[in-house]
Order: structure tokens, then C-alpha cells, then sequence
């Protein structure tokens, strides 16, 4: 068996590890990684044969890379803080009801602050970005954090655009949604 | 798998991690040698590659701390060490696990009789 040879059959079982892996975090993946090549090359090097069976052996008596990442996984599961996916139902209500009374703070913040069509755009832009940063955390946050500032973004986006179009034909100056506030203030 | 057999590999895993600790305590160990030093014993450790796992969460719960250093060969090796926190947690288990173990074994062996 040439060193190349070797390589591939070393390499081959890194990657099926690394694969098997791929719900850790990076650092983790590759703490674990590192860890089993230097293991291989260290018991490689001290090994009275070095051929096939002796490479065989090592690779044997570490496992298959499935049982490792099993083990991996269940440590990770055993040490995280509490995900979305593991919450009970109280807590699942309160995170709901939560973001309920934030989406509801950010409609009447809105109404009263949404009198152009450059802040109504502004908005709703804003609003896109943070069901992004939602859509980036949903696991943690839960998909409120996404769906809720999707759709509000969307509807000022629509609405910016409804504005623009018919300021531009010559309509009045407030965007349609925002009339009832100002007149309940005037 | 038969009920005893699994928890055998569920204490066995549980075990493990403070006989880690315990092979450190007398000096700093790179994986390799951990798991050879391991091996020696039959039963405690079955997959090898397990360790490195097992190695990585002690970090993160700084139990152990590690350092890349050069070996002779020229290759970056990676040394494990007890920390403070490990040897307390080390000194715990060997308190706790003399206790239990003797429980066990004089319940085993005499039926709790004598």
C-alpha cells in the first residue's frame, strides 16, 4: 500500500466523519475531525507493519464515523440551552403571545409614524431585514420572528408602492392605511 | 440488547469520562496516548473514536484545557490537561463513586444480608 493509497482510505473516512458531523457547529466539527486524523497518524506511525491490515485495524477499532457523530450529537443535545423544537407548550404560547404584543407595538408605531411613502418604504424594507435575522435564528426564536415581519413588510411595502402611484396621479398625501389616524386627530 | 447490557454501556459512558480525568491527573496526555492507556483495561473503552467526542465536551465544559504542541515527528499534537474545575470534579466522583460501588457490592455479593 502506497502512501497515496493510504491518503484516500484516510481521507475517505475523515470526510464520511465530517459529513455525519454536519449539525455541529464548525469549531466543533473540526475539533472532533482534527482529534481522529491525529489519532490515525500518530497510531500509523507507531505501528510495527505498515500496510493494509494495520490501517484496516486502526480505522476498525476507532468505529464507524456514524456511531462518533452519534456520540457527538447526543453530547451537543445534552449541552445546549433549550431550542424551539424542545420547548413545552407554555413556553411555546408565552414566545407567541410575546411576539403578538411586539408585531401589535410595531403596527400602531407604524400608523403613527408611516405618514410618506419614504417611511412606509423605509418600513417595510426594515421589517424584511428582520424576518432575515429571524429566518437566520428560527431555530431559537421560532418562525413568529420570521412570518410576523414578512408579512407587516410586505403589506408597507405594497402599501409605499399603492402611495407612490397614486401621488403620482396626482391623489391626496397620506398613504391610504395611515388616513384614519390622522383624522382621528385632526 | 438486553436490558442489563445497555445500562452496563450506560454506566460505562458515564465512567468513562471520570477515567479520563483520572489518567490526566498524573500528567498532561495527547488523544492517542489517552485511548492506549484506556485500552490497556477491558471493557471501558469499546469504539476508540468515542474519546474524541467525549474530549471535546470536557473542553467546553472546561474540565480540561488544551494546547497544540509539535511532536517529534514534526506533527501538531494536541495535549490534554486537568484543570482546577476537573480535579474537583474528579475528587467528587472518586468520593461518590467508593460509596456507591461498595453499596452495590455488598448487596450483590451477600443479599444485603451480613
Amino acid at each position: 500500500m502506497n502512501e497515496h493509497e493510504r491518503q484516500s482510505v484516510v481521507d475517505d473516512y475523515l470526510s464520511r466523519l465530517d459529513r455525519e458531523l454536519s449539525e455541529l457547529p464548525a469549531g466543533r466539527r473540526l475539533e472532533v475531525v482534527e482529534g481522529v486524523r491525529e489519532h490515525i497518524e500518530t497510531a500509523w506511525d507507531s505501528a510495527a507493519a505498515q500496510d493494509r491490515v494495520t490501517l484496516v485495524s486502526i480505522l476498525d477499532r476507532l468505529g464507524e464515523p456514524e456511531l462518533l457523530a452519534q456520540e457527538a450529537l447526543v453530547d451537543s443535545a445534552a449541552d445546549t440551552r433549550p431550542v424551539a423544537d424542545r420547548q413545552s407548550w407554555p413556553a411555546l404560547l408565552r414566545n407567541f403571545i410575546a411576539t403578538l404584543a411586539l408585531a401589535g407595538l410595531l403596527v400602531i408605531f407604524i400608523f403613527l409614524v408611516a405618514s410618506s411613502t419614504l417611511s412606509a418604504a423605509v418600513v417595510g424594507v426594515f421589517s424584511l431585514v428582520v424576518a432575515a435575522w429571524g429566518y437566520s435564528r428560527r431555530s431559537r426564536l421560532g418562525w413568529g420572528w420570521v412570518l410576523v415581519p414578512a408579512v407587516l413588510g410586505s403589506i408597507w411595502l405594497v402599501a409605499a408602492y399603492n402611495h407612490a402611484t397614486s401621488v403620482s396621479s396626482g391623489d391626496g398625501q397620506s398613504i391610504p392605511v395611515a388616513t384614519p389616524v390622522n383624522a382621528t386627530r385632526r | 440488547m438486553t436490558d442489563s447490557a445497555g445500562q452496563i454501556t450506560q454506566m460505562r459512558k458515564g465512567a468513562l469520562e471520570y477515567c479520563v480525568l483520572a489518567l490526566l491527573s498524573t500528567r498532561e496526555r495527547y488523544g492517542y496516548d489517552l485511548v492506549q492507556a484506556l485500552s490497556r483495561v477491558d471493557g471501558l473503552l469499546v469504539t476508540e473514536g468515542t474519546i474524541y467526542p467525549l474530549l471535546s465536551r470536557l473542553r467546553r465544559e472546561e474540565l480540561v484545557a488544551t494546547e497544540l504542541r509539535e511532536s517529534e515527528a514534526g506533527r501538531a499534537r494536541r495535549y490534554y490537561k486537568l484543570t482546577r474545575a476537573g480535579e474537583t470534579a474528579l475528587a467528587d466522583f472518586r468520593r461518590q463513586w467508593r460509596i456507591f460501588t461498595a453499596a452495590v457490592n455488598s448487596v450483590l455479593d451477600q443479599g444485603g444480608e451480613a
